[in-house]
């Protein structure tokens, strides 16, 4: 007997350190502690995202940057803004990185030179222009415009930043993505393939580079509260402010920050939120890994997400309230939890082992149980509605969870109350 | 929020699934309310000492004598095998209708003077498409390319006899959009006013090479003719879509615009543009009953490839040799199979299976056959391709490949 459990974890074991070399991450990028003195350059940052992330970087790491952006006003307040005291650690020029090729690679020498010779570190690829419209409203042009500035501007970039990267030895490349790059959205035609097209880049470019040590990440936000999301919030359609309004907006300090850090850890992607790892996690297709916790989380529940998943577009496809779901989820969860428990009640063992059961006891155990079935229920009725989002879904685990040890846990009052303010509380917001 | 019920359709499989419902749900307040007596019972029941205690007595009889035989007491199995069953059966259903594919093509099986219009159809993949069509569908085809001596070519191969129904127009479709427009509408014309049917994008340049011995101006030229391109036809042709009431639209990507390798940096970009592309529009377009199609053909034997081997870097080679290579005949007949049923993805092989559960992310389907061939597949093939991965990345980690010929 002894000796079975010995061999069988031994081969256990010996499953594990071959699946752990089989599946280990396919390169280990190294943690970048210091920031101090490295060279950033970052695409379109006068404005939104870019302009925080400047901010972070001179101001919390002491990072040398280059902002490269068009307009040469909004350039102008940047500069005031994040350096007041004209410090030359900071240096902003005016370039079109999708005009040609040329232009870009002078201000990327131009920049390597002001910043005492230093190759570049770091280069943020944040120029990105979006609207949304639907794809008869489109003009040519403007798709031709879109994937110039997001596409071609990236490229550029790149291509004329990587020689400096690889005469240093190292580097980092970030792609700002969008979670409209990985699921296409109505209105989004034109800025979605944008977006796709810099995810083939970053995957195809990622297995060029990884001999180099250069390492590339994208990054999926969501709507992040900048000049650019107000300016495209005037012209959007109904039916894409719909979809919008199921997932947040995030304050663009947060999304930087995060940034950052991704890029330090040289991770393969940066997401936000419940809805962004599930998102990526869903999304995740042939792209590298490297972590084993990634990949683990990836084959586990990736098949759960594509469920998940389907239920969401179906309900942008329909954009109405399936509220049938509401009248159906209802009683039959309600009627299942109370089978369920009725049935445990009249077997459970531990309420005999207590000295003082009396009636008492019985009928605070039913109440709790009344009242996580009610909670329950709520949540998930809220999750057959059209408008699903992940945070219902992570609620309702979490009140199973807790109705697994009904019987063993009488005092769980306290646990019930703050499921059903939060429960209700969730519903309330969403419906009223 | 009352308009659910002006909406929602009731057709047979509503009715039997709301039936069905109803049934599990009469099920289990009558089980309900049998549980429901037993609690009653007890909360009666406990006001006598003596009869809880022999209650435990008798119950701690019956749980040693359930461990010392092993076999558990006979009236809970077949409770709970009843109960498990019904519950099994309602959350399927549930499943089902939640899950239904979000929109039902019709199966265009008659492709009879169909209006079809192919580009870059002078060679490989688009001839093969426009042969078939003609020859074993007897559609109508419009041809658009830049050489004009290969349409020719092309022309005398496919039409021998001056066939009226094959139209070869040379455009340029990355160019000007009144270009494109043009050539549609003269297309339209020719075949007797017949408003675009299905159009099949499949004008493409491919070549692989090094990200840093790429030019920026090949990085242009790629994405304007194999992603412009298609944008600008397929916004020729959905006027005349919407006209007719339906439409097919087929982007050919391929096994590159799924997964990035080394040496197409320019092209799988092209290639992930197009399914960013497809999946945006089609959420637009499912209203209209026009349906988007993606191809993902392998490596397939056309003079496009023939080209592109000449300059391959080693390392593409050698990642290349794990996939096969199918005929074009192949490619063109699956191509219009999926055309006809109107599923969003065109896989080949189980490679391309594979490949299309791994990175079905957010797309839509169109059969619940899919729905569940992608969901069991997902997690298994993400381990895959990330063992190939592996393989991807040792073999391009190594820099003294010597480049042999």
């Amino acid at each position: 007997m002894l000796l079975t459990i010995i061999l069988s974890c031994i081969g256990a074991l010996a499953v594990l350190t071959i699946l752990i070399y089989l599946y280990r991450p396919i390169y280990r990028p190294k943690y970048l502690d210091d920031l101090y003195d490295c060279h950033v350059i970052i695409t379109g940052g006068s404005s939104g995202i870019g302009k925080e992330l400047a901010r972070q970087l001179l101001h919390e790491h002491g990072a040398r940057v280059t902002i490269l952006a068009r307009n040469r006003e909004r350039l102008e307040e940047c500069r005031r803004d994040l350096t007041p005291n004209s410090s030359d650690r900071l240096l902003c020029l005016s370039v079109d990185i999708s005009q040609s090729y040329e232009q870009v690679e002078q201000a990327v020498q131009q920049s390597i030179r002001h910043h005492l010779d230093k190759s570049v570190d770091i280069l943020i690829n944040n120029a990105a222009i979006f609207f949304a419209r639907p794809f008869h409203q489109t003009k040519p042009e403007e798709f031709e415009e879109m994937m110039r500035i997001n596409y071609l501007g990236s490229i550029y970039c790149t291509q004329a930043c990587l020689p400096s990267m690889r005469r240093r030895g190292s580097g980092r490349i970030v792609l700002l993505s969008s979670q409209a790059g990985q699921l296409g959205v109505f209105g989004y035609t034109s800025y979605c393939s944008t977006k796709f097209a810099l995810r083939g880049l970053a995957e195809s470019l990622q297995m060029e580079l990884a001999r180099e040590n250069i390492y590339i990440t994208m990054v999926y936000p969501p709507d992040t509260d900048t000049p650019g999301f107000k300016e495209e919030n005037k012209s959007k359609p109904r039916e894409t402010q719909m979809i919008n309004e199921t997932s947040g907006v995030l304050t663009a300090d947060v999304v930087a920050k995060k940034i950052i850090r991704a890029t330090r850890q040289g991770s393969f992607t940066c997401s936000y939120g419940l809805n962004g790892a599930l998102l990526t996690c869903l999304t995740c297709g042939a792209q590298p890994v490297t972590t084993i916790r990634e990949i683990i989380g990836q084959s586990l529940f990736t098949s759960l997400l594509r469920l998940i998943m389907l239920r969401v577009i179906n309900s942008f496809y329909k954009l109405k309230l399936i509220a049938v779901l509401l009248f159906v989820f209802f009683p039959v969860y309600t009627g299942l939890s109370c089978y369920i428990h009725s049935s445990d009640l009249t077997s459970c063992n531990n309420p005999f082992n207590s000295t003082t059961y009396n009636a008492e006891t019985f009928s605070s155990v039913a109440n709790v149980y009344c009242a996580k079935v009610h909670v329950t229920s709520l949540l998930v009725s809220y999750y057959g509605s059209s408008s699903c989002s992940a945070t219902p879904l992570a609620s309702g685990v979490m009140v199973a969870c807790c109705q697994a040890d009904l019987c063993n846990d009488v005092n769980a009052n306290y646990q019930v109350s703050t499921l059903l303010i939060f429960g209700s509380l969730t519903v309330l917001l969403k419906f009223y | 929020r009352r308009d659910w019920m002006m909406n929602w359709q009731f057709n047979w499989f509503g009715w039997s699934f709301y039936l069905a419902i109803i049934a599990c749900i009469f099920h289990l307040a009558t089980a309900f309310f049998a549980g429901y007596q037993g609690m009653n019972k007890y909360l009666h029941d406990t006001f006598d000492y003596e009869k809880v205690n022999q209650e435990i007595d008798k119950r701690a009889t019956l749980r040693d004598s359930a461990l010392r035989n092993r076999t558990p007491p006979v009236e809970r199995i077949d409770m709970w095998l009843e109960f498990s069953i019904a519950i099994t059966v309602l959350i399927l259903l549930v499943l089902a209708y939640v899950l239904r594919p979000i929109y039902r093509p019709s199966c265009l099986s008659d492709l009879r003077d169909v209006h079809v219009v192919i580009t870059g159809g002078s060679s490989g993949i688009g001839k093969e498409l426009a042969k078939q069509l003609l020859n074993k569908h007897q559609a109508r085809v419009t041809i658009l390319a830049r050489n004009q001596k290969r349409l020719d070519e092309c022309r005398q191969d496919l039409a021998p006899d001056n066939n009226e129904r094959l139209l070869c127009l040379s455009v340029d479709i990355s160019g000007a959009y009144s270009a494109v427009q043009k050539a549609i509408e003269q297309a339209c014309q020719y075949h007797g006013n017949r408003p675009v049917s299905i159009l099949i994008n499949n004008a493409g340049v491919f070549f692989a090479r090094a990200f840093d011995e790429t030019t920026p101006e090949e990085f242009e030229q790629m994405i304007r003719i194999n992603y412009l391109g298609a944008v600008y036809c397929t916004k020729a042709c959905l006027p005349y879509m919407r006209q007719l009431g339906s439409g097919r639209i087929v982007l050919v990507s391929s096994q590159a615009g799924q997964l990035g390798v080394f040496g197409y940096t320019s092209y799988c970009a092209t290639k992930f543009a197009l399914k960013g592309f497809a999946e945006s529009l089609q959420m637009e377009l499912a209203r209209d009953n026009i349906y988007v199609t993606v191809a993902y053909p392998p490596d397939t034997d056309t003079p496009g490839l023939a080209q592109e081997n000449i300059s391959k870097p080693i390392e593409t080679q050698l990642i290349n040799e794990t996939s096969g290579m199918l005929s074009a005949e192949e490619v063109a007949q699956k191509i219009i199979t999926s055309t006809q049923k109107g599923s969003f993805s065109c896989w080949f092989g189980i490679n391309g299976f594979l490949l299309e559960s791994l990175t079905s992310g957010a797309q839509p389907i169109t059969s619940t056959l899919e729905l569940i061939a992608q969901t069991l597949t997902i997690g298994l093939a993400r381990m895959i391709i990330v063992g190939i991965l592996n393989t991807f990345y040792g073999i391009t980690k190594n820099k003294n490949l010597k480049k042999t010929k």
